[in-house]
């Protein structure tokens, strides 16, 4: 799937997210736009409360009620979600977008073995016979340098570290081809080490997989590390977007300035 | 002056026990001969990954958890095998600020009663001098009266980690062990943290053992480091030097796993790895 590099996947506009009813509705995420290509990495920056997490269960479809996207539209490879049945929107949700969280020890589920719930995913969306789904799997976490084969896949999450569990979250999310994969503050619950090693498999499954990066962070090192543009969030609004060099030297907002002085 | 000193401190915990009927025996030391002192006026940095065996290491200090073997000395008295009542004067003198306040909380108890506790179980019967200790901790911490009846709930990430921090040194403590204080707030918080402490530290005379993941805080925050790794100290160094200085290969890969401060930064160091 080489040379689609820079294809726009997914890109977001006027998108605003409210959550209760009538006087005490919240505006948590209030008209923002961007968008992320094929190989890169957007970083949504902001401090808790700024809406970022609403933004992007937004974009995966997985606002419940009484929270609703009220206004805006979300173009995946270029068909508008909210226009879509959500039959579709579901559909697209593990096959063209994958989400991972902070926390990967309780994204992974406790009482079935990790290859069970790798090999489940894939035959969700691939027409494959099990054992098939067990070499795909086998082959997703050889790429991520997790070896150990068949003894891997018969372990719990509880028997894995933390840095461990992340990198098979992101195997998980992208074993069944998904392109897009949202990352909601992937490393803060992980040590330096471990924090540095899920940051090389980010990298990784950019480069060699073009897979394009939504990363959700508040963390202005994780995207000085990593990140090709930026969005800078506060109050349910973007208030700068620009080129990560361009963010970092030349801040605009009043606020990207306190942020990026704020850093220890 | 060493107000605090492990010496040749080692913990072991039974393995777990295999199968039911199973003898469990003695597992690998999370705490492995490690001396260290605490001098007063000092912030001593404690770094690790989760797992190395600081925080087993802060506890055998506190002398919340026996050691297995080694000693303690608090101003130079041995208090490894003091007794729950003689030990209770100096507990006073040594308080822990934790990762996350809220969760040490009683959700249902008011900012008043959290901090009022260590002054009960003190021994300070007055209401009304506790009341005042009380507002002036809180004052010290930059909160005022109106926090006095608000439950945990109803403050911020910040504010709570404020009100862990008053109710630690409401007893006018020598010693707080910070286990990671900062890692539960947001970057613009962390700072202020930091800041409250730095000026707490100046202002009640403390001194901080400080115990933490993050590196790139130690060099402004530590007058000493000490590297911990599977139970051992590897490294020790004024905070200072540490960045620059650092000699052993398990310091130099935490340093180079600091995330860049600028994208110009970033090279190929995600490669480089320790084993």
């Amino acid at each position: 799937m080489k040379g689609e590099r820079g294809r726009e996947l997914l890109s977001v506009r006027d998108l605003t997210t409210v959550f209760g009813r009538g006087d005490s509705a919240v505006v948590a995420v209030d008209g923002i736009s961007l968008s992320v290509r094929a190989g890169r990495i957007a970083a949504l920056v902001g401090e808790s409360g700024s809406g970022k997490s609403a933004a992007a269960l937004s974009v995966m479809g997985l606002i419940d009620p009484p929270g609703r996207v009220e206004a805006g539209e979300i173009f995946l490879n270029g068909r508008d979600l909210r226009r879509r049945p959500l039959r579709e929107w579901n559909a697209c949700r593990g096959r063209d977008m994958a989400m991972i969280f902070q926390d990967p020890m309780n994204a992974l589920n406790p009482v079935l073995p990790i290859g069970r719930q790798l090999i489940e995913t894939i035959r969700r969306h691939r027409r494959v016979s099990g054992a098939e789904a067990r070499a795909i799997a086998i082959a997703q976490l050889e790429r991520a340098e997790l070896h150990g084969g068949d003894r891997l896949l018969r372990k719990y999450a509880f028997e894995l570290s933390g840095g461990m569990c992340q990198r098979i979250m992101i195997a998980l999310a992208l074993v069944s081809g998904a392109k897009l994969l949202i990352a909601d503050e992937p490393t803060t619950a992980l040590d330096v080490g471990v924090q540095a090693q899920i940051l090389r498999e980010l990298d990784r499954v950019r480069r060699e997989e073009d897979v394009g990066i939504l990363l959700i962070t508040h963390d202005l090192g994780v995207v000085a590390e990593l990140a090709d543009e930026v969005y800078v969030m506060r109050s349910g609004r973007i208030v700068e977007h620009g080129e990560v060099f361009d963010v970092f030297d030349r801040p605009r907002h009043e606020y990207t300035r306190e942020l990026l002085d704020s850093r220890l | 002056m060493k107000l605090l000193e492990a010496v040749d401190l080692t913990k072991v915990y039974a393995d777990r026990a295999s199968g039911p009927f199973g003898r469990s025996r003695p597992g690998p030391p999370a705490v492995d001969g490690v001396s260290l002192e605490l001098r007063r006026g000092e912030t001593l940095g404690l770094i690790g990954e989760s797992g190395c065996g600081k925080s087993t290491l802060a506890r055998m200090l506190l002398r919340l958890e026996p050691p297995t073997s080694g000693r303690v000395l608090y101003r130079g008295s041995d208090i490894t095998d003091w007794k729950f009542g003689r030990m209770r004067r100096v507990r006073s003198r040594m308080q822990l600020v934790f990762q996350s306040s809220a969760a040490s909380f009683n959700p249902s108890f008011t900012v008043e009663r959290i901090v009022a506790e260590p002054l009960r179980n003190a021994g300070v019967k007055s209401a009304a001098e506790r009341r005042l200790r009380i507002l002036e901790t809180l004052e010290s911490v930059g909160l005022g009266a109106a926090y006095l009846d608000r439950l945990p709930a109803e403050l911020s990430g910040g504010q709570q980690q404020r009100v862990g921090i008053a109710r630690a040194i409401v007893l006018r403590p020598e010693i707080l062990i910070l286990d990671e204080p900062f890692s539960s707030l947001d970057f613009s918080l962390r700072r202020q943290a930091m800041e409250l402490l730095a000026g707490l530290k100046e202002q009640l005379g403390l001194s901080y053992l400080f115990i933490t993941h993050d590196l790139s805080i130690v060099g402004r925050f530590c007058d000493r480091a000490a590297v911990m790794r599977r139970g051992r100290i590897v490294e020790q160094r004024p905070g200072a030097e540490l960045m620059n200085e650092a000699s052993h290969p398990y310091t130099r890969m935490l340093l180079d796993s600091i995330p860049a401060r600028h994208p110009a930064d970033r090279t190929y160091r995600l490669d480089r790895t320790y084993k």
